[in-house]
């Protein structure tokens, strides 16, 4: 009895040895290392630096080309002389075109010009009254204006208005309008390929495409469509505008002189007629 | 919330900028008009920041969207280190346009702030994904 009940006090000794902790032993590795730590870290600064530059440099190079597209335009005197390519560019900037339309397809109001690229009213209009135009209702998408061209002075009314309708296929119609208006010449005697090849680049279209579609179907289909309606319209010279409220019957503009404050009237009216 | 639940997020929101960006880019090469309820967007689309050197600003998205939807493809801290470095940058981008938009052209392209936002959205989580590896670290 006594060597078992000895056994037993030795059993349970030896269950509470077994209980007792282990002393402290030395802590084993983390499982991630020091060393990959330190690469996370790396890895993680690269990112950063890789997000900082990447971001820099496209923001650097929008503005650079922004910036260049503007001192390209002033410096802005391609092989034919063209003048007022940063002041065209500046007015039209940002303005939605479609075809031979200026601003918003949304806009309440309508003003269509019946214009001759050679018509010097028309050039007077576009240098001292479109640019209010422009920036007092057609930028606050109030008006959208058309342009419908009209080609009864000569040989360089045709050939230019033909170049400026084949860059409708590229929403740049109104910057060639406004770059020949401000470059006008006199009559006949103005116009070459190389003026008008100037004029496209200059307008942000693609002078290749221009010019191959300006002799084609298309433009001959607008240029027939736009001296109909002026007939229609008993469109007798130029400039001649019409204004009304989108889908209503327009109504012919009767102009003393080329004042914008005559523009302002016939519009407020149509605006909040 | 999980890595790959994260990633599925972020997969989420790069298909969605791949396909805006997408249509905007349509719309540049085919002169369409865009749904817009603000009437900005096309001010904003033919403005001169819309391109950069003649590359449409929205084919910019694009890749970097695919890029994004490229690197989640690695659940390990080098897909995730990636996801950083896009997202950022084009977070950095985005919202140098949405100061363009709202300080110099003056006008709002909707298109353009959905996607600038889900770039930002991008960004956040893919930075909430980075987090696990920083924090293992310390």
């Amino acid at each position: 009895m006594a060597s078992r009940a000895a056994s037993k006090s030795k059993k349970r000794a030896a269950k509470k040895r077994v209980r007792v902790p282990a002393p402290a032993r030395p802590q084993a590795p983390q499982a991630r290392p020091v060393v990959r730590a330190g690469g996370t870290g790396r890895v993680y600064a690269y990112a950063l630096g890789t997000a900082l530059l990447l971001g820099a440099l496209l923001v650097g190079l929008s503005q650079l080309s922004v910036h260049q597209g503007k001192t390209g335009a002033s410096a802005g005197t391609p092989s034919g002389g063209v003048t007022a390519i940063a002041p065209t560019a500046a007015l039209l900037d940002g303005i939605p075109q479609r075809g031979n339309t200026l601003g918003s397809p949304k806009a309440p109001v309508q003003l269509v010009e019946y214009a001759d690229l050679q018509c010097p009213y028309c050039s007077l209009y576009s240098r001292d009254v479109l640019p209010t135009l422009i920036r007092d209702y057609v930028r606050t998408g109030k008006v959208q204006l058309v342009y419908r061209g009209l080609a009864f002075i000569g040989p360089d009314s045709v050939s230019a208005l033909r170049t400026a309708t084949a860059a409708a296929a590229q929403n740049r119609m109104w910057n060639v309008v406004e770059l020949l208006f401000a470059n006008q010449g006199a009559e006949n005697a103005w116009v070459s390929d190389g003026l008008l090849r100037s004029i496209v680049t200059a307008a942000g279209a693609s002078p290749t495409r221009v010019f191959a579609n300006r002799d084609g179907a298309t433009v001959t289909r607008s240029l027939q469509s736009w001296a109909s309606s002026a007939n229609a319209n008993n469109v007798t010279g130029t400039p001649t505008f019409f204004f009304g409220r989108r889908g209503a019957r327009l109504e012919r503009l009767v102009l003393s002189t080329l004042d914008v404050s005559q523009f302002r009237a016939a519009l407020h009216g149509a605006l909040h007629g | 919330m999980s890595d790959r639940a994260l990633r599925l997020v972020m997969a989420a929101l790069a298909t969605a900028v791949v396909g805006i960006a997408g249509y905007l880019l349509q719309a540049h090469y085919s002169g369409g008009s865009i749904v817009c309820s603000t009437g900005g967007c096309e001010t904003v689309q033919q403005s001169s920041y819309s391109e950069i050197f003649g590359i449409p600003v929205a084919l910019v998205g694009l890749v970097g969207a695919v890029a994004i939807l490229a690197s989640l493809v690695r659940g390990d801290l080098y897909g995730r280190a990636t996801g950083v470095a896009l997202t950022l940058s084009g977070f950095i981008f985005a919202a140098y346009l949405v100061i363009v938009q709202l300080a110099v052209i003056n006008a709002v392209c909707e298109w353009c702030i959905a996607s600038d936002s889900l770039m930002t959205v991008m960004a956040a989580v893919a930075l909430w994904r980075a987090r696990a590896d920083v924090t293992e670290r310390a």
